[in-house]
């Protein structure tokens, strides 16, 4: 459970140091596939914790997940509406159902 | 937790841990250091430029001061001399490059303060280059002798042409409302003006607002930058 948290952390400090940035007029895509890898990586710790983990339903997950919230956002700028609220709304949400959900797994196990 | 559960995580969480910082640093410098840079150096560029630009202009003035007061010393007197003076000063005056004052007419031209109409062309109702050329041409043929539009004092080489929201005077943008100061017979310059189907009541079927004022004293400012002749040479002896 800790391992991925330290994971993030050490990610965060590697990516403050590495010289790369994303250009400006693909930011928008880029923030919510990385918010559609964000979910995916819950979902999967959650998945652990509940013991039906697998491979590649995970990563299937991830790369599927990310790709389309970047697709629709791009498509949104196209057809001019913010398709990637969509994306957004939808994401988030279950990131805190996921979150609620490992919380309570977590709580039960330490008991 | 699995072992191959735990590694893919993790990897994982690294990986998304790595973009996540990357986008946090490219969305800082986007919202905030860029434009605010460019703008607040760009200022910084315009107001240097602007006091050099006062600098030169003070030093030109000085410098001719100078030429004036030469040639007062050297032409004093009568004879030949003299006469050359009275000549240069005819010659300046037909320049445009001395201020000059006598009676004449203000008069501002406004963009159309109507109320847009659906399906109106809007390109009807400013002010255009031509609607000044126009103005200038009547003023000239009702014998106005000194002109200047906002200050820019009109030159044989005057252009006055369109720029894009602005109309480029001695290549000086000027924005409206444009105010038009003309020294000569004020009475025949108004009455051309007023003419029926004339300027003022074209312009004002549109809703431009035309105002004309008739003046004792008009000073009219002379032109202050450089002259500059690149291509067109005196032929001598002629």
């Amino acid at each position: 459970m800790l391992l991925p948290l330290f994971g993030l952390l050490l990610g965060l400090t590697l990516g403050f140091f590495l010289e790369f940035s994303v250009p400006p007029h693909l930011a928008p895509y880029t923030a919510v596939a990385l918010l559609a890898a964000f979910d995916s990586l819950l979902g999967g710790l959650r998945a652990a914790l509940e013991k039906h983990f697998d491979d590649n339903i995970f990563v299937t997950g991830l790369l599927s997940n990310t790709l389309l919230a970047a697709l629709l956002a791009f498509v949104g700028d196209r057809i001019g509406i913010n398709l990637y609220l969509a994306a957004l709304v939808a994401f988030g949400v279950r990131i805190f159902q996921n979150l609620a959900l490992i919380r309570r797994l977590v709580l039960v196990r330490s008991k | 937790m699995r072992g191959s559960s735990r590694l893919v995580l993790t990897a994982v969480s690294v990986a998304i841990g790595i973009l996540l910082a990357i986008q946090i640093r490219s969305a800082g410098e986007l919202t905030s250091t860029v434009p605010d840079l460019r703008t607040s150096e760009m200022r910084v560029m315009l107001m240097e430029a602007m006091r050099h630009n006062q600098v030169l202009q003070e030093d030109l003035e000085a410098l001719r001061q100078k030429v004036r007061e030469y040639e007062r010393t050297v032409t004093q007197g009568v004879g030949a001399l003299g006469l050359l003076r009275t000549e240069l000063d005819r010659a300046r005056l037909l320049a445009g490059i001395t201020p000059v004052r006598g009676p004449g007419l203000v008069v501002t031209l406004s963009d159309s303060k109507k109320p847009a109409v659906q399906g109106d062309d809007p390109r009807l109702f400013v002010i255009h280059d031509e609607d000044i050329l126009k103005l200038i041409n009547v003023l000239r043929a009702a014998g106005a002798e000194a002109l200047s539009i906002n200050g820019e004092r009109l030159l044989a080489t005057t252009e006055i042409h369109c720029a894009g929201p602005t109309v480029s005077i001695n290549n000086m943008r000027i924005a409206p409302p444009f105010v038009v100061s003309a020294i000569g017979n004020a009475a025949a310059m108004e009455s051309s003006l007023r003419m029926r189907g004339g300027i003022v009541e074209v312009l004002g079927y549109f809703g431009m607002e035309v105002t004309i004022t008739q003046h004792n004293a008009l000073e009219i400012q002379g032109y202050t930058r450089p002259l500059r002749f690149e291509w067109a040479k005196p032929i001598e002896g002629r």
